[in-house]
This record gives structure tokens, sequence and C-alpha cells, in this order.
């Protein structure tokens, strides 16, 4: 298994290594934007007064993760709001999907697979160790982004700063609802092997979540959805609040369904080999 | 020993393999003779497990290969008929993680490598499409296995290292390797196989020593192609 982990990690090694360095390095502009007074008066209140028609609309807010307008002008806001809590997951989830067809559903369709199949693995060596690089890459990633951009705050004297375990506990929390949609897209497409699959479900349960989480104020369906099922919603104020048992429960049992379901169909099935 | 014994497998258009029953003894070349389509690759995907048959059993040495992949995988050396490698890797690593799931080392691969002039330090993506052959067949071959299955091998190839193909599975054969090797072209069976089984409509329409053909064809005074095609054609899927 360890050699398969080490052929799963160095096919699509600057893959992943993109997706951990290049998003950091754009993030890093959030905490740089409070370098001093006239950086934040020029990036951050200027921007907080031009664009502040969107805060009477409460649906707009809602899809861009915010809750409060005058608090996501702030460091802590930024982060914690609409970047960990929306594009965070978003992009967890995407690199999730992406990298595991990569070396799944699309592999079977485009026959590298079948390279790896004539391996003398079991399917469910084969799946087990997909499924941890489906878990880890994107803890990987989402860490790898938080902590490239607490750098400045560390070392710079900002005009406004985070607190390290707090901001890593949010990012524990963002990175596995993003897994969570990356892992259905994996399980997906492991269960059907056609990577159509991956994206459709993956993609599409986080485009309903999102939806729901946006709108959940409209409509009792997306609030119990938002309430009970989104990983969007169980996502809550971990900076603020820490982490909670139930949240976290939620994420990891549905990335554990998600994995059984794809494990049931992957062991047993013809491989969609071209 | 390869055994397929009652081979049933039908993908959902109705095409696919049916009753296909072929053995290959210890030291024996048995070539897999077939248009595109006939059901080759389907047998051989199907005898590693690729393809759930509803029917059948499928045993290398005489470990099911369904029940028991790993051990089987251990003993079979496997050339997908159009084998595709990770782009960006270079043939090295490859061989290295092929050698390092069965317990082996690399030094059979380097050494045919060298054989093949592969330079094993270029990736996939810089290797023509020969050179992306050789690979293959270095990885299906370099834990000496104790059966191959070679779907369509000498694709690609030039006749240098046609050649030196055939120079490897004879070695196989002479340390008892039972070998199942398809093509669509009898003149390629010709050179290697002691045997052949002809597959049409996914049914086996023939499966005699390679020589039984050829003095039909010699009685007959034509080609051997000729003789084969004629067969071919009269024959019912």
């Amino acid at each position: 298994m360890l050699s398969y982990l080490k052929y799963m990690l160095s096919v699509p090694r600057k893959f992943i290594m993109t997706w951990a360095i290049a998003p950091a390095l754009y993030f890093t502009i959030l905490p740089l934007t409070f370098a001093n007074e006239s950086v934040e008066g020029l990036m951050i209140d200027t921007q907080k007064e031009a664009f502040r028609g969107m805060s009477e609309n409460d649906t707009m807010m809602n899809f861009l993760g915010i809750d409060d307008w005058d608090n996501v002008f702030t460091l802590e806001g930024m982060v914690t709001t609409y970047f960990l809590s929306l594009f965070g997951v978003i992009l967890v989830a995407l690199a999730t999907i992406v990298l595991l067809n990569k070396m799944s559903a699309k592999a079977e369709e485009d026959g590298t697979f079948e390279f790896v199949a004539s391996l003398p693995m079991t399917r469910a060596t084969v799946y087990l160790t997909h499924s941890v690089v489906a878990i880890f890459f994107g803890l990987f990633i989402a860490f790898t982004w938080t902590n490239i951009m607490y750098i400045p705050i560390a070392t710079m004297e900002l005009t406004q700063t985070l607190d390290y375990a707090p901001l890593m506990s949010a990012t524990l929390m963002a990175g596995l609802a993003g897994v969570s949609y990356g892992v259905l897209g994996f399980a997906l497409g492991a269960y059907t092997g056609k990577s159509s699959y991956a994206w459709g479900f993956g993609a599409g349960l986080m485009a309903i979540e999102w939806i729901a989480n946006a709108v959940s104020g409209t409509n009792d369906l997306f609030l119990w959805i938002d309430d009970n099922i989104s990983s969007f919603g169980a996502y809550g104020a971990p900076y603020q609040d820490g982490l909670i048992g139930g949240d976290i429960g939620l994420v990891l049992a549905k990335i554990a369904i998600f994995l059984i379901i794809g494990f049931a169909g992957f062991r047993n099935r013809s491989l969609n080999l071209r | 020993m390869i055994e397929i014994k009652n081979l049933t497998m039908r993908y959902k258009n109705g095409k696919g393999v049916g009753d296909v029953n072929i053995a290959v003894d210890n030291g024996e070349v048995k070539g897999l003779l077939g248009p595109n389509g006939a059901g080759k690759s389907t047998t051989m995907r199907s005898l590693m497990g690729f393809l759930k048959s509803s029917e059948g059993h499928l045993s290398v040495e005489g470990i099911n290969t369904l029940e028991n992949p790993v051990e089987a995988k251990k003993i079979i050396g496997y050339l997908p008929g159009d084998p595709q490698l990770p782009q960006n890797l270079n043939s090295k690593s490859l061989f290295k993680l092929g050698a390092d799931m069965r317990g082996m080392s690399i030094d059979y691969a380097m050494e045919l490598a060298e054989k093949f002039d592969l330079d094993v330090n270029l990736t996939i993506k810089e290797l023509s499409k020969g050179n992306r052959q050789k690979a293959a067949i270095i990885l299906s071959v370099l834990h000496k296995p104790k059966a191959l299955i070679l779907d369509e091998p000498t694709s690609g190839l030039d006749p240098f290292h046609q050649r030196t193909f055939f120079e490897i599975i004879d070695e196989f054969k002479k340390n008892g390797a039972a070998i199942l090797l398809s093509s669509h072209i009898i003149s390629e069976i010709e050179k290697i196989s002691d045997s052949m089984a002809v597959l049409k409509d996914g049914e086996k329409i023939y499966d005699e020593s390679y020589e039984t053909f050829v003095n039909k064809a010699k009685e007959d005074g034509v080609e051997l192609e000729d003789a084969f095609f004629a067969f071919y054609d009269r024959s019912d899927g």
C-alpha cells in the first residue's frame, strides 16, 4: 500500500504543489491589506463603502457567506467568514474532485488505471489508498493555505491580527466541509467508473448545500438542509466558538457514508476501461 | 498454466464473449487471433479480473484470478492492448513501482531496457509510441512471471525490437512460462506461437496447434494469410 500511496502522490505532484501554494499566495493578500493604516484605508474602508449597497441584500450576503457586513471588513471577518467558510470549502472540494478523478474514474476512462489494476493489490487496498489521499489532500491544502497566510500575521506588525489556534480550528472545519464534497465526487466516480458522476454528484451536492445555506431564511426545507445535513451549515463559527462535536460528527459521518457507498460499487464492478 | 473455462462476459450492448475455453500449458505460447472486436481483449481483461464475467472459471497456475487476485497478479505479467502510462513519470520510476509491489529488484527491468535501447530517464511523455510500448512490455515482465498475458504486444515496435521481444518471449517459454498472446496478424503468431485459438464475434472457432493450420494451407497451395481469411470467413461465430 505504501508503494502505491507513493505512486498516488508522485503522479500528480505538480497538481498537488500548485493547489497547495498558488491559492495560499493569493490569500496572503488578505492579511497584507492590513499592513498599515493607509493600506487598510485604501483597500478596506474604500471597498466597504463602495459595496455598502450589497449589505441590504440578505440573499447576496448569504451567497458570499457573510452574516455581518461590518465584521467582514476586519481581518478576522474576512478570513473566517467568506474566505474559509465559502471559497476555502469550494476550492478544497474542487481540487479533491479533480485529483481523485485524475487517479481513479478519469484514469479508468483514459486507460492509465489498467496499469494500476494489473499490480498485485486488492480493490480494497486501491480504494483505501484513494480514500486516504482524498481526505488528507483536502486537509493538507487547506492547512497549507492558512499557514502560509499566517506568515505575515506572525512576522509583520499588521493593524489587525489573528490567533493561531482558533484559525486552525476554522481551517479544520472548512477543510472537512470541502473534503465531504470531494469525497462524494470520488466515491461516485469509484462506484460508476465515470468521471462525469464525480462532478455531477460532488459539485452538485455542494451547489445544493451552498444554495440552501444562502436561502435558508426563506424556506423551511432549505433551513432544515442547512441546519441538519449541510457541510456549509456545519462550518458554524469555529474561530469564535471553537470546534463543535456535533458539527464535526456530521461532516465525518457524511465522509464515511460516501466512502462506504463508493466502495460498495467499486469492489465488484467491471472497470470502465476504454 | 493458464486456464479459461466457460468464460461468458457480456457488455450492456450484448457484445463480449460467450462460453470461451482456452488452456495454455507451461512452456507453451498460444496465439489468440481475431479481428478488432472479436473478444480478445475482453477475454484477457476478464482473466485479469478487470471485467466481471457472468460465468467461468479463470485461473493461473491453479490460482483463481478472481478469488485470489493478489496472489495471481504476483505471477502474471499483463500487457494491455493500448498501454497508457502516467505521462510525467519516467520508465525507471514505473519499473521501481512494479518491482517494489512484488518485492523484486529492478535489475531485470534495467537489463531489458538496455536490450530495447530504452532511455529509462525520459518521462513517458517524452517517449515515442514505440518506446512507450517497450516500457509497457518491460513493466509486464520485470518480475519474471510464470504466466504472460499480452494483448497485441508488438504494436508500435519496429522490426528490430520486435525481434528483441520475440527473443524475450522465447526465453520465458524455455523457462516454462505459459504465454497467451493476442494479435490480429497471423504472420506475427507464426513467428512465436506453438498453438493458436481464434475468436469470432466473441466465440472460439479454432484451437489447435499452429502446425495443423500451416499444413492445411500447404495442402491447399495457398498463402497462410489467405488460408486464414478463407477459414475465418467460412466459420460461423
